[in-house]
């Protein structure tokens, strides 16, 4: 499978902005480049999303992080951000998911390109591992590993438990327990962005006749035995990993 | 010195980026799982931000809403919602609520939100 090399840059000194593309097209990727964040939103807004944008930190009118909000939280759209800081401004910028020192060199280059090559992977286990994805956790504890991982033991855990409770309501056709249970539980799967375990919360809770339910509950814990084995294989990847 | 606010809600995984989210914005978070204990916590602390599901084990939402009404009226509220709740949502306002988010909520919209609320209540005194 082949993956786009498509590679936005935003940059107001034209010089530098020269230099990096150079340095990109080098390395076969697509380069299109903006003296503005604003210009850069827009023909993103009407190209599609690229592989990677590279912004300067102080990027106008937007600088990088109001421009990464923007993208996320206006138009809904989520792919790579490498951020481009001065020297001296390193230390105060130690947290961001990505960033790049001035100035551009062969080996900025090359740290693109292991960013983009690092990115690809991540898409492939993404594809992979389609019962679920990270992208929610990642953002909500800013990439923190540890919390992360937390959460989706959390997940396996409290899920087992709330669909064991609800098969115990549906034994006693308490139809009306169990839809308070998937009510409870369907953040849950959201947060994972599985959308099948989400609409079947959601059916459960608003749309199903009581004899409708047991199947819905079948179906729910099917997606549920779905999920848990991807994330048992997930885990085993990020051992081996550590290992 | 840090605000406290009092989070009660049922799911662990919302609960536990709750508190990981405020936590790192700079809030004291004090959670509890139903609606009962929020009351018994509620008549031995005093908080300044309440963060509410409304579908909660043993006390509903809007019981405990009334409490916090009456026993706190200055104490604002947030409710955490589902977003197909608009008629209980349209309820917990009327009641009084100042706020909601829709879970699982969005980190910025959590922290601007609760700044806001936070905010209000300050500009009013």
């Amino acid at each position: 499978m082949m993956y786009s090399r498509k590679i936005v840059i935003v940059n107001t000194a034209d010089e530098d902005r020269e230099i990096l593309k150079n340095l990109l097209i080098k390395e076969s990727f697509e380069v299109f480049d903006f003296d503005n964040s604003m210009t850069a939103i827009l023909w993103i807004k009407k190209n599609g999303a690229p592989t990677i944008l590279i912004i300067e930190e102080q990027a106008t009118p937007l600088d990088a992080l109001k421009t990464n909000d923007y993208l996320r939280e206006e138009l809904k759209m989520k792919f790579p951000i490498l951020i481009t800081v001065e020297p001296h401004s390193l230390k105060s910028n130690q947290n961001l998911p990505g960033y790049i020192v001035k100035p551009f060199t062969e080996d900025t280059a090359l740290r693109i390109k292991d960013f983009f090559e690092k990115s690809v992977k991540s898409f492939k286990n993404e594809v992979k591992m389609s019962t679920f994805s990270l992208q929610y956790l990642e953002e909500i504890y800013d990439g923190n590993t540890e919390m992360i991982e937390e959460s989706l033991m959390i997940f396996k855990n409290s899920v087992v438990d709330k669909l064991l409770e609800i098969q115990c309501f549906l034994g006693h056709d308490n139809y009306e327990e169990v839809r308070n249970v998937a009510h409870n539980i369907k953040p849950s799967f959201e947060m994972l962005n599985n959308q099948k375990g989400r609409e079947l919360c959601h059916k459960l809770v608003h749309q199903s006749k009581d004899g409708e339910i047991p199947q819905l509950v079948e179906e729910l814990n099917k997606e549920f035995r779905k999920i848990n084995s991807d994330l048992s294989d997930y885990f085993l990847q990020i051992t081996k990993e550590y290992s | 010195m840090k605000k406290k606010i009092l989070v009660i809600e049922d799911n662990p995984m919302v609960i536990k980026s709750l508190e990981f989210k405020l936590n790192k914005e700079g809030y004291d978070v004090y959670l509890t799982a139903d609606g009962r204990e929020a009351m018994d916590k509620l008549k031995t602390e005093t908080f300044d931000l309440v963060l509410t599901d409304l579908m909660l084990p043993f006390v509903s939402g809007s019981q405990l809403i009334a409490f916090i009404k009456g026993e706190h009226p200055q104490v604002p509220i947030i409710v955490l919602s589902t977003a197909t709740q608009e008629d209980i949502i349209t309820d917990a306002f009327t009641m009084g609520v100042d706020d909601f988010i829709t879970k699982p909520f969005s980190p910025n919209e959590l922290a601007l939100r609760v700044k806001r609320t936070l905010g209000k209540i300050k500009n009013s005194n």
